[in-house]
């Protein structure tokens, strides 16, 4: 019993930790892989930001070069050029300065990237309003030499910082990304060589266990196997007693006898004394073999507990105890008697020996026994045989129980001293236990309880 | 005439005792002793050295025999259509509840247990003899 609770135990911890684990890595791996996924957006984000810086390089380039076609030929189609890659500029930035509103860095740049764009704006417009209200010649009086340039560096300087903002913060994001998907991937891997572990020391466990088990299956069957041997040994000793060990003892009783008749006369009386004591022994020796066997009998067969009447075993009894009870000129009584689970054969013998015992056992007078049995509140009967004999003094109230226990001497009352220890064998067959009240001078009262049927 | 006993019977002793109780009950009864259970039956089937005993009016059948025990007698004798006619009274030491159903299951016509009282022995031979032997009509003419 033990081993299988513990077995149970360990089946069930092993699962719980299994299923915790499973949980976790589960939980852990959700969440690490979401990470992950946002990082990756935020990487794509980066990506677009330094596209539109890129873009925004590339109009600035295309707009310088536009303005220098214009300079020289003042075609209109280099104008709209200069308005688109303006336009488009202008686009970009405030692009990058709604992508960059996360970024309080970039946030602080922007203003001195539209400061130069704007500048570049009014620049552009002086350089294309003088050439062409005035011309060439005064477009190139009023560009000095290194303004131009001088502007252009600065925003490429704006822009590159930008730029390199973002590629830090791709470095960052990459690296993040790279952490988050490493640390999914080594929790699933420990996850899993955790649970196979468990899951492998379980089998084991569980394993080890059925084996044992099955160890103690085999255990239980050899037990068997010398408790069927052992209840074979005993039926055989049933035999050889009731058969090898009367014989010979009805042969020596039979024939003291037969030679006290054929001779009787011819020997002298001591000689016929002498013969009866031997036909006494004989006889008495036959019925302690008999009471030991019945002694034997009730531990020996599977009896099968069914719904029995306990009157009619009552009854029964009575008629097989009718001479004694004529004999006695006993009174015997009873209140109504329930049904009860019980082997009847069993029960019947049970109230035979406990009535005859409370005729036999009695003080002169008419020998009153009353037999009651009540319902206690544990779905039990329980019997009283009452009687007012010799009564018993408490010091023998456990000891009557015995085998081969007696109170009284042969030539008083005669017995084997069985019967009380058969009743006590029967009614704890029947799961239940026997008692005795008794009062010398007054009476015994034997109590029993039995299971109710319902 | 003479009445016919077949007595299957191991013990000496009891042999003696059952003789004893006869002489003193009925002096016309001949008690035919069968020591074993093979024995018997080849009395009854008249085989061998048996091709002149007389069928007896009575089998007393023991259950303890050497060779062929008494339940086995008796199913063979009543599985005979002959033989089955015979009262087959058992006298036995046996007093074990098995023993007595089995037999009359087998259709024993009667079962005894031995005493050990001689007194009460010879009373149990007289009431076989008083019913069986007396009061009892049994059939005459024994189909061969």
């Amino acid at each position: 019993m033990k081993t299988r609770f513990t077995l149970v135990l360990r089946a069930n911890l092993a699962f719980g930790l299994a299923t915790l684990i499973l949980l976790f890595v589960g939980a852990y791996s959700y969440g690490s892989l979401g990470a992950a996924n946002e990082t990756e957006r935020w990487v794509r984000h980066t990506h677009l930001v330094l596209e539109t810086l890129q873009s925004l390089d590339r109009d600035d380039e295309s707009k310088r070069h536009s303005v220098l076609r214009y300079v020289l030929s003042n075609d209109k189609a280099d104008l709209s050029a200069i308005g688109a890659s303006a336009a488009s500029a202008e686009r970009n930035a405030a692009l990058i300065r709604k992508l960059t509103a996360d970024n309080p860095n970039q946030q602080q740049r922007m203003p001195a990237l539209e400061r130069l764009l704007d500048q570049e704006r009014r620049h552009i417009q002086t350089i294309v309003d003088l050439r062409q209200s005035t011309g060439l010649a005064a477009v190139k009086a009023f560009a000095q030499p290194g303004a131009g340039p001088r502007m252009n560096h600065q925003l490429d300087t704006v822009v590159g910082q930008m730029r390199n903002e973002e590629l830090r913060l791709l470095g960052l994001r990459n690296a993040l990304e790279q952490r988050y998907l490493a640390q999914t991937k080594a929790v699933l891997v420990v996850g899993i060589v955790i649970g196979l572990l468990i899951g492998a020391v379980a089998s084991w466990s569980v394993q080890r266990d059925s084996a044992r088990r099955k160890l103690a299956e085999a255990d239980l069957l050899a037990k068997l196997g010398e408790l069927s041997r052992s209840n074979e040994e005993l039926e055989n000793f049933t035999k050889v007693a009731s058969h090898d060990l009367q014989e010979p003892l009805r042969t020596v009783g039979s024939y003291l006898q037969l030679l006290s008749r054929s001779y009787k006369g011819r020997l002298d009386s001591q000689a016929d004394e002498f013969i009866d004591f031997a036909v006494a022994g004989a006889v008495r020796m036959q019925r302690v073999i008999e009471d030991l066997l019945a002694y034997a009998h009730v531990g020996a067969a599977d009896r099968i507990l069914a719904g029995a009447s306990s009157e009619e075993a009552f009854q029964r009894a009575l008629t097989n105890l009718g001479g004694a009870i004529a004999e006695s000129g006993a009174l015997v009584t009873h209140e109504p008697l329930p049904a009860v689970m019980a082997d009847e054969m069993q029960l019947t013998q049970l109230f035979q020996n406990l009535v005859g015992n409370a005729i036999k056992y009695q003080s002169p007078g008419i020998p009153r026994v009353h037999i009651s049995a009540a319902k206690t509140d544990k779905k039990e009967w329980l019997f009283a045989v009452a009687d007012n004999g010799l009564g018993i003094e408490p010091e023998y109230f456990e000891k009557i129980f015995g085998v081969f226990e007696r109170l009284h001497a042969r030539d008083e009352f005669s017995g084997t001293g069985i019967g009380l220890a058969i009743c006590k064998k029967i009614v704890e067959r029947h799961g239940g236990a026997i008692s005795v009240e008794s009062e010398v001078g007054h009476g015994s009262t034997f109590r029993f309880a039995l299971a109710a049927t319902d | 005439m003479p009445i016919e006993v077949l007595l299957v019977e191991d013990n000496a002793g009891d042999v003696r005792l059952t003789q004893e109780a006869f002489r003193v009950i009925n002096s016309s009864v001949r008690i035919h002793v069968a020591s074993d259970g093979k024995a018997a039956m080849a009395f009854l089937r008249r085989e061998g050295a048996h091709s002149d005993v007389p069928r007896p009016d009575i089998i007393l059948l023991d259950l303890n025999l050497p060779k062929m025990d008494g339940h086995q007698v008796l199913a063979h004798v009543k599985e005979d259509e002959s033989l089955k006619l015979i009262p087959t009274v058992m006298l036995t030491t046996s007093r074990a509840e098995a023993d007595v159903v089995k037999s009359y299951r087998l259709h024993a016509n009667c079962y005894f247990c031995k005493p050990v009282q001689w007194v009460e022995f010879e009373a149990i031979v007289k009431t076989i003899n008083d019913f069986w032997l007396t009061a009892v009509r049994l059939p005459q003419q024994i189909p061969a």
